[in-house]
């Protein structure tokens, strides 16, 4: 009897040790097809290297990503690892749901990213957030269109005006797409916002007020509307998201517009025979390049997280140059460490012109209450480019209701 | 009470317990958050009274988007009564081809409603939309309309879809309806002389009324919380000049994580369709008696 219970006991212990591993979760939402696959073989590695970490990927839709963290968070069965956008960033950090990383890396670690990468992922100087992704737009300018308008790629933001006005007066497409809803709609008023020098939060004040009451800002929201109203922009600009631009554009319908690498990679893929250059975003003066907009995706390490070290060590393991040439390049996107920015992966030409616009790209502000203050912006751009209100008008009201929401 | 007449009531008591529990968890919650300064991840700030219901009530937006919802109910409902009588009335009749006719006006029920959304985003699409393309080619319009562009055609769009696919599920009813009148005081009215009018306003009408009842009830329930075609046509946009109380309330929670007032926003929904079916039910009893 004493006999076999020494040998249950003995089995229990055996099995106890050889079940035993820390469970990891990650959750990553899909940029592209190949998203789920690159995952899924980076936790096969890092379990084959890690014998006691037991990985369990999440992969999910981008649509719907912010309400399924919201409500992970809100039941408190978030993952330790997750992947989604630098805007979300000081919301989680000031929900306390999220950690700040530096404790946990070590000078190599953050040394392989980029300087201006992790700033910019910094909310109030410590680093909730590693940069997973990475992108920078570029002008995407449609040739035959302008040979046959009789005129020429623009670097400047009046030679855009004048480049859009004589193809929307001498074919039958339109001159400059301007994004009307949707995914980055605010963004696409950010070019024109930006390179007139205006911004959408005032930082001297620590970017907690508007700043959309500057003279910059009404000029911009100004140029976007005579676009519209001269019919050198698509008609129905509200009607608009991204994808129906790109589709305009795939479609040799729309002379110019401004969107990421992914355009590129689907007109050679769909087989479009678009005679196209991914050219910078315009200046202001001839000879100086545009401002654009760079897009960082973060990564972030949960605070009810039990395997924090696990988590971290899995990130690294990640970020390693294979990887991401494996999922990022797939994904059309940019990398964020500067050895696998060296990858063949990213030599090619649409990533390429990703990569030279990347110096003077600029990053959207991140603030706790970005998401009403973008639905505040876009309500009231919207309210311009159907013709609803005047530039002044939308303006004063976004400077009004924005003011009021980055308040509370 | 004699034990016999209690019987009845602890045969359903189990049921009745799961289906109370299940049903008044999530509405005790709902009133639990809409009293509570919530975070945007659900965490419990310390009780604020009747605070969220003040700010909801100083929202204009909250009023703009509440007169469009009750106009967006009353539009689809009436629309889809009008429009399901007539057809549940000529389906009830004996003609050539009548199954095939029911199929077809059944369908749209088969199609989730998300999808029927996409597919109509695409019909009303400015450039590669069907609609267009049909106006085009008619002569009926001269260039492209942005169907989904501004609320004057974005809105009449969705109601005319709103009420395309409540169709189906009323003339189920009015069918049912139909098929519970006897034949044999047609055949009556029809030996006495009446004619197909008079038949129709003094027998069918008439004993057709309490499913009618019943499809305007249920259809005001689905219309008043209906979200997928509003979300997937426009958003609610442009400048929330299409936003109806579900999808102001879904942005409110999932997109600027007011989840305190999206809570308090579901309470006056929920009040909003109470009180509706309480007057309606009093109404259809009142005239019952």
């Amino acid at each position: 009897m004493k006999k076999s219970i020494l040998r249950v006991l003995t089995g229990v212990c055996v099995l106890s040790t050889l079940t035993y591993a820390s469970t990891l979760r990650v959750s990553v939402p899909a940029y592209a097809e190949s998203t789920k696959p690159a995952f899924e073989k980076i936790v096969a590695d890092f379990e084959k290297a890690n014998p006691g970490i037991d990985v369990k990927l999440e992969v999910g839709s981008w649509s719907s990503w912010q309400q399924k963290l919201q409500t992970d968070f809100f039941s408190g069965g978030n993952a330790d690892l997750i992947y989604s956008t630098r805007a979300w960033v000081p919301t989680y950090a000031a929900a306390d749901k999220i950690v700040a990383l530096d404790s946990y890396l070590s000078n190599s670690d953050k040394a392989q990213f980029p300087a201006s990468l992790l700033e910019a992922a910094k909310v109030n100087g410590k680093l909730y957030a590693l940069p997973s992704v990475t992108s920078a737009r570029n002008l995407y300018v449609n040739l035959d269109l302008l040979k046959k308008a009789g005129a020429t790629v623009p670097t400047t933001w009046a030679q855009l005006q004048e480049t859009a006005k004589l193809v929307s007066q001498n074919t039958d497409a339109y001159g400059f797409g301007i994004q009307g809803k949707e995914v980055e709609m605010e963004k696409y008023f950010y070019y024109a916002l930006w390179n007139f020098g205006g911004s959408v939060l005032d930082k001297t004040v620590g970017g907690t007020k508007s700043a959309l009451n500057s003279p910059a800002a009404l000029k911009a929201a100004n140029y976007y509307n005579d676009l519209i109203k001269n019919g050198y922009s698509q008609k129905n600009v509200t009607s608009y998201n991204r994808e129906d631009l790109q589709e305009l554009f795939k479609q040799g319908k729309l002379a110019m517009m401004i969107t990421h690498g992914v355009l590129a990679e689907q007109i050679s893929s769909e087989g479009h025979n678009i005679n196209f250059v991914q050219t910078d975003v315009p200046g202001m003066v001839k000879g100086k390049k545009g401002i654009t907009l760079g897009v960082i995706d973060a990564v972030h390490l949960s605070k009810n997280s039990k395997n924090k070290e696990d988590a971290v060590k899995f990130l690294m393991f990640s970020v390693k140059p294979k990887y991401q040439a494996d999922w990022i390049a797939k994904a059309n996107l940019l990398p964020v460490t500067i050895e696998a920015g060296k990858d063949k992966a990213f030599e090619a030409k649409h990533l390429q012109a990703m990569i030279s616009a990347v110096p003077n790209a600029k990053f959207a502000f991140i603030h706790a209450k970005s998401t009403k203050i973008i639905d505040i912006l876009r309500n009231e751009l919207q309210a311009i480019y159907s013709g609803k209100k005047t530039p002044e008008q939308a303006l004063k009201t976004a400077h009004k209701k924005i003011n009021r929401a980055a308040r509370k | 009470m004699n034990k016999k007449s209690l019987k009845p009531l602890l045969y359903i008591a189990p049921s009745f317990l799961l289906a109370f529990i299940i049903i008044s968890y999530p509405i005790i919650d709902l009133i639990r958050l809409s009293v509570n300064d919530v975070g945007t991840f659900g965490d419990l700030n310390g009780f604020i009274g009747l605070l969220n219901y003040q700010d909801v009530f100083e929202d204009e937006l909250f009023f703009e988007v509440l007169l469009r919802t009750l106009f967006w109910t009353v539009s689809v409902v009436l629309g889809t009564v009008i429009i399901s009588v007539p057809i549940a009335l000529a389906l009830n009749e004996d003609f050539y081809g009548k199954g095939i006719a029911t199929t077809i006006i059944m369908l749209p029920w088969a199609i989730s409603l998300a999808m029927t959304a996409v597919i109509w985003k695409w019909i009303l699409n400015p450039e590669y939309g069907m609609l267009n393309s049909v106006l085009l080619s008619f002569g009926l319009i001269d260039e492209n309309i942005g169907w989904l562009a501004n609320a004057s055609t974005a809105f009449p769009m969705q109601i005319l879809i709103g009420i395309l696919v409540s169709i189906p599920f009323t003339i189920s009813i009015l069918m049912g309806g139909l098929s519970s009148i006897p034949r044999d005081i047609y055949e009556a009215a029809f030996l006495d002389g009446a004619s197909y009018f008079t038949r129709l306003r003094t027998l069918t009408l008439p004993l057709l009324k309490p499913f009618i009842n019943i499809a305007i009830v249920l259809n005001v329930i689905y219309v008043f919380n209906s979200f997928p075609i509003i979300w997937i046509l426009t958003e609610g946009g442009p400048s929330n000049s299409t936003d109806i109380l579900p999808t102001y309330l879904y942005k409110m929670a999932f997109q600027y994580g007011e989840i305190g007032l999206a809570a308090a926003v579901s309470i006056i929904m929920l009040s909003l369709l109470l009180m509706f079916t309480f007057i309606y039910a009093y109404v259809a009893m009142k005239e019952k008696k």
